[in-house]
């Protein structure tokens, strides 16, 4: 596929997930989490596991009603929208455990979602497959789209996700651990296809664990731990943030940092205090 | 996993995509042509045979459209059958003596039940919705029995065509089931087939792409149920008499499920290769062994289940021969 030129430009209104909290019997999977997506942004959804993030896709898509708060798109609230109109509403997801269609061929299953996703209605059989065809040819599955979708290795079966989510013309893509065991240059390649959408105008959430791949491509980062935010930034501001190396590696590790600074702190005190430091004659 | 793969990618060579192998296909028109000619040079038992036949095809492509596309198995078809019957008892006695206002009813008949009853029972999954069609099947039999308006248990008598027209009735019938095979054929390649088959590799997904689940079993089930009462009011006059135990057989409930089964579920061919072999099947036995014809008719159902898990329509597919057929075998087995 070729680069775009120059970015297009976004699609829909902002995305607003406001004091979204998530129960499940005892347990609050989410709580009070607030943030702004903005049209044409790329925002990246990091914790670590089990903070919440596939939960709060969940909620964004409208797989779940959340106990508390809301997910609201262009005025309308995501809960009260049926799950298979979602997709209409602009909003196209991934699934982080993939669910192909696996009697279907590769080409069938992204079909299925030209025919009936956001452009559906005005797409003829015919053109459904037409558009099947251009999508897998954007995420590399063109070679295997005759295939049963269940012959895909994981690796093509995520670029399967990504190709199903793409057929329902969405502004707002959410994209659940695509990158997930793929190797240095898929990763690379994945990079490469996010960002061409993005110039096109799609607003991406991402979520992922690959640390690089997100810092490389998020323009906002929102840190999720034990289901509260706890950061929001840009990449560097917020994996420099303690709250957000706490998280990561527990408060040891900040207290280890702390110390580790304060010797720091000293020894750069200490070399200024001490006399110029005078070169012994070279030797020969 | 690489089990399951294998077996996907077998089965998918074999069934040759959303309408079945094409082959298949071919071979079942060829078949309809041919059963034109019965009429011409038979009639009396053979003829009835063959018009057997062609109604148990006709509602094997209704149940094939909910059980086969949608994954939904249903026990209640023969419920759309016997309100065809019925509309065509009662038009009858209302003086109406017109064949094509019979299928016409009938199907408009049942298709408004269909959608009725499929709004609350389709939002069901899996068994509940089988336990909830058999209910419904069985309600609608007991219903109609204590009905004295469509002549309770002693059932209906209908005027008929005299003997030599009775060919009339055998084309009918053709053409319902030709009319049946076509609509699943032009369905199953049409949006609408993709949406049914989506429903059943998986439902959540299915709704993430933009598909009611609810909205579009109800469509199969109504076209289902349209399919069943066209053929139900072809019966009723060439039966020339109608009474719940007739109408609502289990025989006549059970058997378009085992004809899709056998004969490849979710293809086209199918249903017709399926009514073809268990209606012909069972007439020879009975004929052959007067008293043990059962027997030997259930022994051939499960050697089918057991040797062809996707139904006949498979044979036709299998390359490789016995090699890739075993292979295909043991990746049924759990």
């Amino acid at each position: 596929m070729t680069p775009a030129a120059s970015a297009a430009p976004a699609h829909g209104v902002t995305l607003r997930i406001e004091n979204v909290g998530m129960r499940f019997g005892g347990l609050w999977a989410l709580s009070e989490v607030s943030f702004e997506v903005e049209p044409g942004s790329v925002v990246g959804l990091i914790g670590p596991n089990g903070s919440g993030k596939t939960t709060l896709m969940n909620v964004i898509s409208g797989v779940y009603r959340p106990t508390t708060g809301a997910v609201t798109y262009g005025g309308k609230v995501i809960a009260d929208v049926p799950t298979h109109q979602v997709c209409r509403l602009g909003i196209a997801r991934t699934f982080q455990v993939v669910k192909p269609f696996a009697s279907l061929s590769v080409r069938e299953n992204v079909a299925v979602g030209a025919m009936y996703g956001r452009e559906g209605a005005k797409r003829s059989t015919r053109a459904s497959f037409e558009r099947a065809q251009e999508l897998l040819e954007v995420v590399g599955l063109a070679d295997v789209a005759e295939r049963a979708a269940s012959d895909l290795t994981i690796p093509d079966r995520k670029r399967l996700e990504v190709a199903k989510a793409l057929a329902l013309d969405p502004d707002v893509l959410l994209l659940d651990e695509v990158m997930a065991g793929l190797h240095a240059t898929e990763v690379d390649e994945a990079l490469e296809l996010l960002r061409n959408l993005n110039a096109r105008g799609v607003t991406l959430i991402v979520v992922e664990h690959l640390m690089k791949a997100i810092v490389s491509i998020s323009d906002t980062i929102v840190v999720l731990a034990e289901g509260k935010k706890i950061a929001q930034g840009a990449p560097s501001d917020v994996l420099a943030s303690p709250a957000v190396i706490e998280a990561y590696l527990g408060s040891r590790w900040v207290k280890r940092q702390q110390l580790v600074d304060a010797i720091e702190a000293e020894r750069i005190e200490a070399e200024r205090r001490k006399p110029p430091h005078v070169r012994p004659p070279e030797a020969g | 996993m690489s089990r399951s793969r294998t077996n996907a990618a077998l089965e998918r060579i074999g069934l040759g995509g959303i309408t079945g192998n094409p082959v298949a296909f071919a071979l079942v028109l060829a078949a309809m042509a041919l059963l034109l000619a019965v009429p011409l040079t038979h009639n009396g038992y053979v003829e009835l045979v063959f018009r057997n036949i062609l109604m148990y095809a006709a509602m094997a492509y209704g149940w094939n459209l909910i059980g086969g596309y949608c994954g939904y198995v249903s026990f209640g078809q023969v419920t759309f059958f016997g309100l065809g019957a019925y509309c065509a008892g009662s038009l009858a006695h209302g003086g109406i003596d017109n064949l094509f206002a019979y299928v016409a009813v009938a199907m408009l008949v049942s298709a408004i039940f269909a959608i009725v009853i499929g709004l609350p029972v389709l939002r069901l999954r899996g068994h509940y919705f089988a336990i909830a069609t058999l209910g419904i099947a069985l309600a609608v039999t007991d219903i109609v029995a204590n009905l004295d308006a469509l002549g309770g248990t002693g059932g209906l008598a209908l005027h008929q065509v005299d003997e030599a027209h009775f060919y009339i009735y055998y084309y009918a019938m053709w053409l319902v089931a030709l009319g049946a095979m076509l609509a699943t054929y032009f369905i199953a390649r049409s949006k609408l087939g993709y949406a049914f088959v989506a429903i059943r590799e998986n439902e959540d997904a299915a709704a993430v792409l933009g598909i009611s689940a609810t909205r579009y079993k109800i469509v199969a089930w109504a076209i289902g149920a349209m399919m069943a009462g066209a053929a139900g009011a072809v019966f009723a006059p060439a039966n020339g008499f109608i009474d719940p135990s007739i109408t609502f057989s289990v025989d006549s409930n059970v058997f378009p499920i085992a004809m899709t089964i056998l004969g490849g579920i979710g293809t086209v061919a199918g249903p017709f290769i399926g009514a073809l072999l268990l209606a012909g099947a069972n007439e020879l036995l009975q004929r052959t062994f007067v008293k043990a014809h059962t027997l030997f008719f259930g022994a051939m159902i499960v050697l089918i289940v057991l040797l062809l898990p996707r139904g006949l329509v498979w044979l036709f597919g299998l390359r490789g021969g016995a090699r890739t057929w075993l292979k295909s075998l043991s990746a049924f087995r759990a």
